[in-house]
Order: structure tokens, then C-alpha cells, then sequence
């Protein structure tokens, strides 16, 4: 049996006057994945999560979500009930009370009478307003009203969400807070696709990453997949004996592209191109050559080095 | 246990959410309180300044003063609140959120319709008790009163409708290009000098100047001779209140689908172009119909032809301005969806000249042979009405036509470049041939010019004027063939 994507989009394009927004984008996001949308401003992410949450019309191609087409003009009910949107901004109704505001919602989105007190109760813990339920919203703070924000997103129990930039603006704690809220969602089975331009964040819980530039999805893989396909990593290495006993060695290595000298630290950084597994084999023909290593360091590249290579190269 | 207000919530929650919002015991104690006051002051200034007159007679000129007050209260202040709601929320971003939701647009567009305006409806609650008592004491029948709730209840519904429309459109489509305020006030002042008037002239002459009393409350009827294919809508109670609560319901309706559709598509068209058809057909129908009347003798039935030539002029106005798709919705259209001829009749990303044309056509095949019809035996009038009916025809495609032209083009605001443009080419050359005095009884060259300019309203028993008309009407169907090439080299542009 093939399992059906949460989200599958098939050549989707938004034109803004003669500019390809998004242009003839083909994605897949599969169950249970955090999928994380990067790329520089203007790359297109906003309008593709605007058009996957209905808030937008594409020009052309087609989305499925959960394997159901949405119609342009008229979407179904139920797929609005089976999505969670939360934009860059967060527009509120500061009349209105926390508790009151996310009844409001509950009831928008047909949730059962008796299940919407408990369900604002969980929510509301879950984003830690539990202390602010009868507090006007007016008289929150940003990082408040953007948890709020969240607490309205799944209020409804949706099973994808699609979150466009949700720690912008905040500071480093409440990001901490933020991302185990994420993370908390996602061990309750929801699949999430979040842009973000902190990809440090993405990098904590992201399980896949798609990287879009000028309107296309230049790379759409698993976040392993993806360190392991640009393959280089690097590795230092220091010794008790002489280094020179080391380069040697290092020349017949097949996965070895390159060593230099630190000449500050007496180490010996190395250029690699193999998977964890083939650093260990390394480093065990390194000891089984007679060699005493001090200390072996495997450098593993972050997501923003990725980034910078993979986005950047597919402009070039 | 389910509370009323929960039952509430689950089947209204945008309802339920505007009367949180809105019904806070200051706002609720200011709006009784207002309301008290006010009826405290009537009752007094009826007492003081009535002097020896009866109390039935004050009673009356209190039901009377409330039956005035109240529409006015309603229109106004319900107007102002829907419009600046809708704008705020559309300028926030909020009504975004409203319209993801999975609740249809029906019912949420009824919650904010009876929601939003709860304050004013609480006014006119607690003013309507002294309104009732006060008028059946007075002397006024149980049937008038009820008369006169259901009718403004089906005008608040049109108001109100009206006024979700404009909350809509025009934060996002206006010439105050999402000003909040001016908008909610210009429609404040719409329903103070205009709509609430109108409503309450319209009924006294006519719906409940029918019913027995009405004089005591209203004073009497003004006109007793008003038809509609030839039905006496003053005569007849029950024709009166059909006449008027029919087209107040399909007016509201034709509003309400406007409304669904800018609440779904809010960068879309006004209306669509199938919906255009409808409104243009009821509209002259319905004018049509006021010229169906005994009143008139049949050599006279011609003097409501300027009148319909002036309704026609307004409602072509707006469709040329609301039917035209905005370069985007143009650009998408001719790369993606451009196929068959008739989704220029249909598509409504399509140039707006089709529907224009097919609107021409419909008020054509209306009015134009009853014209024909009504003028036979008039020598040089039938020809005079099918040259005024051809140019002012080709002047609404030509138009039309600059309007797309412009529309097509990379403008900031190309909605005010075609306002500014149309207004020029039909204000300016008016005045300047007028001050100059070259009006056609000139010459024949001034006739020529002026139909040429749109304006072909005149005497075509002189020898030669017709042809020199004639020429002036070719001139603009050159002319329009010219820009519908130029139109067409845009959108092949656009295609690229």
C-alpha cells in the first residue's frame, strides 16, 4: 500500500505580475514529517504556505492535501479542518478575552460543545498562558500573543500545520519554548511545514528540509540525506607521534580530499567525504597503523552551511 | 450542561463573537441609558410644547417622532459600524483567518450582519416599547405598526447588506484605498441624506399610506398616483407591500451575492459578469415598469426616456469600473485560461468590454422596442432613439475599452487613471463646446460633434441633421475599433 503525502503539490505557480512567486514547484511532505521550507526573502516561502493553507489562489498547478484537490474558490470544509495556519503576522481581537477568543475559534471550527473548555485548557497549557485565560489579549505581550497565536492554530485539532515563520521576533528563551511546543505537536502525530530564516531552529527538529530560491524548490530531501549528499566534512585530528606519520597514511585513503597543517594548534585538519561510519573506519586504521591519536573530532556541517552551498549553487 | 449561549456559539459563533466584543456593561448601560434619556426628553418637550392638546394627540407625536427616529438611528449608526468593522478587520488581517475557517460564508457574513450593529439594535429595543404603546393608545392600528417593523426590518436587511458590501469592497477596492474611517463615514452620510429619506418618503406615499391611519401618524400621502405596469402601488395595500418588500428582497439578494463573493475572493471583480446580466436586466425592468402607467397619457409615455437613458448612464458607470479585471487577474487569465470566445461572456478575468457589450445588448432588447413602439407615427423620433441608443451604446464600449486599456497597463492606481480619464473625456469637451456655444443647432459640424462625443439627444427633423449624426456615430465605431486593436496589442504583450 503507498502511503498518501499530507501535502503534495504538482507544478504550483503563483505569478505576481510578470514575477514567478513560486514557480512550478512539485512537493511532497509526507505523515509525521516536520518539514522545514528555507531559503532567503523572496523566495517564495510565505506564498507557497499561503496558497497550501488556502489563503491564496494559485495561477496555475494543483494541490492535494491529503490526497484530496483543492478546489480554487471552493475548498472543502473538511480539508479547512484538517489544516492549521499560522502566518508571519498574528492579528488579533484585542477586545476580546484569551478564553473567549479561542472559544470563538473552537466553535468557528465545529469543535463539540463539551470538548472546547478541556481543549482550551490543554492548548493554553501547551503554549504556558494557563495564568493569562481571562486576560484581555490587548494587554498581552508579543511573545504572549504569538503563543497565542499557535494555541488558535490547533486549537481545532488539526493534523497538518502550516507555520510561516513562528519564532520571528522572538528572544532566545521563548524561541526554547517554542520549539518544544513543536516538538511536543509533532510526537502527537501532526505533520508540520514551518519556514523559518533561523535555521538553527530547523535544524533542532526538522526530519526534512526544502530549500527554495526564486520561486523554486531547488532541494527537497530528509535533512540526513541532505548533509550526506553534499558529502564534505571535516576532521581534526592530533597525535602523540609526528604528523608526517599521519599524512602518509592519509594519502592512500580513498575518501580523504584533502589535509593542512594548523600550524597554531599542531593538529591536522582533514577534508572527508564519507558517512559516519567511514570516519570510524578511519579512525580504527589509523590505530590499527600503530598510530596513538589524542584526540579525533568529526566537524559536522550545519544546516546554514548546507544551505549556503546546495541554495546558492542551484542560483549560480 | 449546554448553555443557551453555547447553543449559540456552535450555530452563530461570529454572532456570539461580535456581541462579546460589543455588548459590555458600559457600552450596553450607555446604549439603554441613551436611549432612556432621549425618550424622557420626547415625552417631555411633547408634554411642554403640546399645551392643551389631548393626550391621544401627544401620544401620537411621540409614536410619530420615534417612527422617524428610528431608521435614521438603525441606518446610520448600523452603517457606520458594519462598514468601519469590516474595513478594520480586512486591514488587520483578522477577516482572514474568519475566511479560512470552515464555517460557510453565509454564516458568518449573518453573524457580523446582526452582531456588529447590536448596539444600535439595543437603541431602537428599548425605544420600541413606548413606540408600540404609545402609537396604539394614540390611536394608530395594530396593522400599520406591524406593517411598518416588517418593513424596515427588510430594509435594515438591505441597508445592512448594502453596508457589508462597501465594508468589503471598499477596503480593498476603493478610491480611499483602505481608509477606514472616510469610508464608514461616507456611508454614514449615504444613509442620512439619502437612504433613510428615501425609506421613509417611499413608505409613507406608498406602503402604509395604504393602511388605514397612516394619515394620523404620517400626515397625508403625497403622490396617489403612482404605477407600476400599471398596478396602483398606493392603492392597493397588498400590491404596495409586495411591490416593496419583492424588490427589497431581490435587491438584498443580488447585494448578498455580491457580498459572499467578495468575502470569498476579495481581490476579485465587484461582481461577476453573469451577475451583471441579472442586474441589469431587473434594474431596467424595473424602471421600465414606472413608465407602465395610466398616469400618463400615451402621447406623453416618451417623457421617461431620458429618465431611463439617465438610470442606464449610472449603472453602466459602476459596471465599467467594477467589471474590469485588474492586470493580474487580466496577465492570468490570457497566459492560463484564455480559450473559447464565450469566456469573454463569462470568464471573469476576461476584458470587461464583452460583458459590457452584452449589457448594451440586454438594455437594448428591454427598452428598445417598447421605445420604437411608443414612438410610432413620430416622424424623425424613432430614428433620433436608435441613433441616441447606438452612440450612447458605443460611448459605454469606448469607455469600457480605455478603462481595460488602462487597467492592462503598469499603473500605481489605475483605478483612479480611469476615473480621472472617463470624467475628462465626459466633462470636459461638454463645457468647453458650451461655453464656446457651438451646440449643434450651429451647424451640422457641431452635430456631428457632438454625437461623436456621446451627446446624441436632438432634433433630427431638420434636413441633414441625421446624416451629419450619422457621421459623428461612424467616427465612434472607428474609434472603438481602434482602441479594441490597441487593447488587443496588450493583451497579446501580456501573453508573453
Amino acid at each position: 500500500m503507498t502511503n498518501i503525502p499530507v501535502i503534495k503539490t504538482d507544478q504550483l505557480t503563483k505569478q505576481f505580475d510578470d514575477y514567478a512567486a513560486v514557480n512550478k514547484v512539485n512537493l511532497e511532505v509526507q505523515a509525521g514529517e516536520i518539514y522545514g521550507l528555507i531559503g532567503p526573502n523572496g523566495a517564495g516561502k510565505t506564498t507557497m504556505i499561503r496558497m497550501l493553507a488556502m489563503a491564496a489562489d494559485p495561477t496555475t498547478g494543483d494541490i492535494y492535501i491529503d490526497g484530496k484537490r483543492l478546489i480554487r474558490g471552493h475548498p472543502d470544509p473538511e480539508i479547512k479542518r484538517y489544516i492549521g495556519f499560522l502566518p508571519d503576522d498574528f492579528p488579533l481581537y484585542n477586545d476580546l478575552s484569551v478564553q473567549d477568543y479561542l472559544e470563538y475559534f473552537g466553535q468557528l471550527y465545529y469543535l463539540p460543545t463539551d470538548q472546547i473548555q478541556p481543549r482550551i485548557k490543554e492548548v493554553l497549557n501547551l503554549v504556558s498562558l494557563e495564568t493569562k485565560c481571562n486576560s484581555l489579549i490587548g494587554g498581552l505581550s508579543r511573545g504572549m500573543k504569538q503563543r497565542l497565536s499557535l494555541a488558535r492554530t490547533v486549537i481545532h485539532r488539526p493534523r497538518l500545520l502550516l507555520l510561516d515563520e513562528p519564532v520571528s521576533g522572538l528572544d532566545p528563551i521563548a524561541r526554547i519554548e517554542y520549539r518544544a511546543t513543536i516538538k511536543l505537536l509533532h510526537q502527537q502525530g501532526v505533520t508540520i511545514l514551518i519556514s523559518s530564516h533561523i535555521l538553527s531552529d530547523l535544524e533542532d527538529f526538522c526530519t526534512s528540509i526544502g530549500i527554495m530560491e526564486q520561486g523554486r524548490l531547488v532541494q527537497s530531501s530528509q535533512l540526513q540525506a541532505l548533509y550526506q549528499q553534499d558529502g564534505q566534512q571535516q576532521i581534526l585530528i592530533a597525535v602523540l607521534d609526528d604528523l608526517s606519520r599521519v599524512e602518509t597514511h592519509l594519502q592512500n585513503h580513498p575518501l580523504v580530499q584533502a589535509h593542512v597543517r594548523i600550524a597554531e594548534t599542531g593538529k591536522l585538519g582533514v577534508t572527508f567525504t564519507g558517512a559516519e561510519s567511514d570516519a570510524a573506519d578511519l579512525l580504527s586504521s589509523l590505530v590499527q597503523a600503530g598510530i596513538r591519536v589524542s584526540e579525533f573530532h568529526r566537524m559536522q556541517e550545519t544546516l546554514e552551511d548546507v544551505f549556503i552551498k546546495l541554495g546558492y549553487q542551484h542560483t549560480a | 450542561m449546554t448553555t443557551w449561549i453555547d447553543r449559540l456559539g456552535q450555530r452563530n459563533p461570529q454572532f456570539l463573537r461580535e456581541c462579546r466584543g460589543r455588548l459590555k456593561p458600559r457600552s450596553v448601560m450607555a446604549a439603554v441609558g441613551l436611549s432612556v434619556i432621549f425618550q424622557g426628553l420626547l415625552g417631555f418637550f411633547v408634554v411642554e410644547g403640546g399645551g392643551t392638546s389631548e393626550l391621544h394627540e401627544q401620544l401620537l407625536q411621540i409614536c410619530r417622532a420615534l417612527s422617524w427616529t428610528m431608521p435614521y438611528t438603525l441606518f446610520v449608526l448600523g452603517g457606520y459600524y458594519l462598514v468601519n468593522d469590516l474595513t478594520q478587520e480586512e486591514k488587520s488581517g483578522t477577516l482572514n483567518f474568519i475566511r479560512l475557517s470552515p464555517r460557510p460564508a453565509h454564516e458568518i457574513l449573518l453573524g457580523k450582519l446582526l452582531g456588529v450593529p447590536v448596539l444600535p439594535f439595543l437603541l431602537v429595543a428599548t425605544a420600541m416599547p413606548l413606540h408600540i404603546v404609545s402609537g396604539l393608545l394614540g390611536g394608530v392600528s395594530l396593522t400599520l405598526l406591524v406593517s411598518y417593523y416588517g418593513v424596515l426590518g427588510f430594509e435594515v436587511t438591505f441597508v445592512f447588506s448594502l453596508a457589508l458590501m462597501i465594508g468589503l469592497t471598499g477596503s480593498s477596492q476603493s478610491l480611499l484605498m483602505r481608509q477606514q474611517a472616510p469610508t464608514a463615514i461616507a456611508f454614514a452620510g449615504l444613509a442620512l441624506f439619502i437612504l433613510s429619506p428615501f425609506f421613509m418618503f417611499w413608505n409613507v406615499s406608498t406602503t402604509w399610506g395604504t393602511l388605514r391611519g397612516s394619515s394620523l401618524l404620517f400626515g397625508a400621502a403625497g403622490s396617489r398616483s403612482l404605477e407600476w405596469l400599471y398596478l396602483s402601488i398606493v392603492d392597493n395595500a397588498f400590491f404596495a407591500h409586495l411591490f416593496t418588500l419583492g424588490h427589497l428582497t431581490i435587491a438584498s439578494l443580488l447585494i448578498w451575492r455580491i457580498v459572499m463573493r467578495q468575502f470569498r475572493m476579495s481581490q476579485a471583480t465587484l461582481l461577476s459578469k453573469r451577475l451583471s446580466y441579472i442586474s441589469v436586466a431587473y434594474l431596467n425592468v424595473l424602471a421600465w415598469g414606472f413608465l407602465q402607467t395610466s398616469a400618463l397619457p400615451a402621447e406623453d409615455r416618451l417623457a421617461g426616456i431620458p429618465y431611463l437613458y439617465g438610470l442606464n448612464a449610472a449603472v453602466f458607470m459602476v459596471l465599467i469600473f467594477r467589471l474590469v479585471p485588474s492586470r493580474q487577474m487580466l496577465l492570468d487569465w490570457v497566459r492560463y485560461r484564455r480559450g473559447h470566445w464565450f469566456e469573454w461572456v463569462w470568464d471573469d478575468g476576461s476584458p470587461s468590454v464583452g460583458a459590457i457589450a452584452i449589457n448594451c445588448l440586454i438594455t437594448a432588447a428591454l427598452i428598445a422596442p417598447w421605445m420604437l413602439l411608443a414612438s410610432r407615427g413620430r416622424d424623425s423620433v424613432p430614428l433620433g432613439l436608435m441613433m441616441a441608443t447606438l452612440s450612447v451604446g458605443a460611448s459605454f464600449l469606448i469607455y469600457a475599452t480605455l478603462v481595460q486599456i488602462i487597467f492592462s497597463t503598469r499603473l500605481r492606481a489605475p483605478l483612479t487613471w480611469s476615473v480621472g480619464v472617463v470624467a475628462t473625456l465626459i466633462i470636459v469637451p461638454l463645457i468647453v463646446l458650451a461655453r464656446l456655444g457651438l451646440f449643434p443647432e450651429v451647424s451640422s459640424r457641431m452635430m456631428t460633434i457632438w454625437t461623436f462625443l456621446g451627446y446624441p439627444f436632438w432634433d433630427y427633423s431638420k434636413p441633414g441633421s441625421f446624416s451629419s449624426a450619422w457621421i459623428g456615430l461612424v467616427m465612434q465605431w472607428v474609434l472603438l475599433v481602434l482602441l479594441l486593436s490597441r487593447l488587443r496589442r496588450n493583451l497579446n504583450r501580456l501573453s508573453l
